[in-house]
């Protein structure tokens, strides 16, 4: 029953990493800077369901999809590309945005926390455990999201070229890609998966204000990958939740959950800094 | 990492406006001892220094973190343990406070020596963290969630507790502003400008990183230590990112690498902030908004800023020294 449990759990908070984990490292692999504003665009997409909501669920989910990418590119847009080439810069600007955003939620829809409304309701009982249909249709998603990604970016031509960029930035200008469409694109999916993260497990999960950040709890998985690394970000966000899962069951109050994954997090930098399958990222 | 060369801004040292500043800031309570202001003032000398700590790090020797408040918070739970179980005062807490700064300093520096750039970022974002779950963790020393309260004040006089301020202020920067003049701060430079070539010279940059973090944490530690007496508590809230983040953006409106402009930026946004106590949710918009504002247009800070757009020769005590040094280096960089 535990370990039924542990499992199911696990899968389940692991495909919430990975559509965030995912989006992060895309962005992190091709534009080499930190978006530390990627959590705000998954809090911002449920507050925009929230908001269009009365339209019914699937306009509203479509409508606040569009809205997020719209938002993730502006970002990109006005704040991290011409800072791009400032690591440190680009980081402190996109976690003021990210304030900037909680503050501005906080004014429009007030600190409490809000609830978006399912996408199917009911549950399944599995190996003696009731599942949330909710969450399994999000491990379903992001399985399948994962899987599209990996198509995208290894078989066609727009894909191949990200993934050009992200391989050698100077050597793909030079054979023609145009590297400022491609880091919009590239942001553009990246803020598409945020707003699934938001559209699929938002529901479960409540939002809040500071509901971005959600984004720190993915920066082990980001470690174990390696930076920028989407194969990486996918395998360890499974690693991660099922970490976090069993000290959850396993100890008490749940405290040590993050100070644990956070101390494995240390332990991977001093040993492999470059993660799992990562390539070393320069400054 | 983005940090202008220009050396303008520490021209020569005719200190008129730097002079007047200081004789206000000893002479105030005269003007006003309004216990409104003095509190707001203290609140930014603290500010300064802690900001200016984090610059020492940063902008001086190029080791960009954004766990700085951990510093802060380590030494304000040590000094409000030692004062609560102990019985110690303030006078002496608040220095062994600083001397755990040192120590945690130094176990934040490790990982520096080791990760470059995106890496030690993250390490350093995710340490407050850390330190938060293991404070939840022993409750009977922390005070869990709601932290240790009742602490002995620095003195039931604002106009004393003022001055001791003042005199964490001066003592800190006229420090830690040698230090930026001084041979090892030269050094700290240079592993700032090329870690590699520093090496090559022959500097044993290993050590002149750590001895960075120690003089950090320390700063950083007695300024952690005074707030928690001067509002007799501290709870687990300090370590929130909101934290750091203010260090950051008080050096970064000031000027990062000058140390003297994380006092102006204190002052500035701190004044700032009272201005909008009332109205919590724009504080935090005004921080995110002046730090995007700063960061994209004025990234080298108000004080470079002034220097250049007025010609005033701003300068620190050792300034003329450096500048004396560069130009018989042959040398304006």
């Amino acid at each position: 029953m535990l370990i039924a449990q542990i499992l199911i759990s696990g899968l389940i908070l692991g495909g919430l990493y990975a559509l965030l984990s995912l989006g992060f490292a895309l962005i992190t692999g091709v534009a080499r800077v930190f978006n530390l504003a990627h959590g705000s665009l998954y809090m911002l997409c449920a507050y925009y369901i929230y908001s269009l909501s009365f339209l019914g669920l699937g306009v509203s989910i479509v409508l606040s999809l569009i809205l997020t990418i719209i938002t993730g590119i502006l970002i990109y847009q006005f704040f991290i590309h011409p800072l791009r080439k400032k690591n440190f810069s680009a980081a402190v600007v996109t976690l003021s945005l990210a304030i900037f955003f909680q503050a501005l939620v906080n004014l429009i829809w007030g600190p409490q926390y809000i609830s978006i409304p399912e996408v199917i309701t009911g549950y399944t009982t599995i190996l003696g455990v009731r599942v949330v249909n909710q969450d399994l249709l999000s491990l379903i998603v992001a399985i399948i999201l994962g899987a599209l990604l990996a198509l995208f970016i290894n078989r066609t031509r727009v894909g191949k070229s990200i993934k050009a960029v992200a391989q050698n930035m100077d050597v793909a200008r030079l054979v023609g890609i145009n590297i400022r469409n491609t880091f919009i694109i590239s942001m553009g999916i990246s803020a598409l998966l945020a707003g699934f993260a938001a559209v699929l497990f938002a529901p479960v999960y409540v939002v809040s204000p500071s509901g971005w950040t959600i984004l720190f709890r993915t920066f082990p998985v980001l470690v174990l990958g390696g930076l920028g690394s989407l194969k990486g970000a996918f395998v360890g966000a499974f690693i991660i939740a099922f970490t976090e899962t069993i000290i959850k069951f396993t100890t008490e109050g749940g405290y040590l959950m993050q100070t644990v994954t956070f101390a494995v997090m240390l332990i991977i930098i001093f040993i492999k800094p470059s993660g799992i399958f990562g390539k070393k990222l320069d400054k | 990492m983005g940090i202008t060369n220009n050396m303008k801004w520490m021209t020569a040292p005719k200190n008129a406006v730097f002079l007047s500043l200081l004789i206000l800031l000893i002479a105030f309570p005269a003007i006003s001892s309004n216990y409104y202001i003095l509190h707001v003032l203290i609140f930014a000398n603290i500010g300064s220094v802690y900001a200016a700590s984090w610059d020492l790090t940063a902008g001086v020797t190029g080791q960009f973190s954004f766990g700085q408040v951990l510093f802060f918070g380590v030494a304000g739970y040590v000094s409000g343990a030692l004062n609560l179980f102990l019985g110690l005062p303030p006078w002496l807490t608040i220095p062994i406070g600083g001397a755990f700064g040192v120590l945690v300093g130094l176990i934040v520096g490790l990982p520096s020596l080791r990760l470059k750039g995106p890496y030690f970022m993250i390490v350093s974002l995710i340490f407050p963290s850390i330190l938060q779950g293991i404070i939840y963790m022993y409750p009977e020393i922390t005070g869990g969630e709601s932290g240790l309260y009742g602490l002995s004040p620095i003195s039931s006089d604002i106009v004393i507790t003022y001055y001791a301020s003042v005199l964490l202020i001066l003592i800190s920067i006229f420090v830690m502003l040698r230090i930026l003049s001084s041979r090892v701060g030269l050094i700290f430079r240079s592993i700032r400008e090329d870690e590699d070539v520093a090496e090559a010279t022959g500097i044993n940059t290993t050590k002149y990183k750590l001895l960075a973090w120690a003089i950090s944490g320390f700063f950083a530690g007695i300024a952690g230590g005074f707030q928690a007496h001067l509002l007799m508590s501290i709870s687990p809230s300090y370590f929130s990112i909101f934290y750091s983040f203010q260090a950051i953006l008080f050096a970064f409106l000031g000027g990062i690498g000058t140390i003297i402009g994380s006092v102006g930026g204190a002052y500035i946004l701190l004044i700032l902030d009272e201005l909008l106590r009332y109205i919590a949710v724009l504080r935090a918009m005004m921080y995110a908004v002046v730090m995007i504002v700063v960061t994209l247009f004025i990234p080298f800070g108000i004080y470079r800023w002034l220097a250049m757009r007025f010609n005033i020769e701003l300068g620190t005590w050792n300034g003329l020294k450096e500048i004396r040094r560069n130009k018989m280096n042959g040398s304006d960089t």
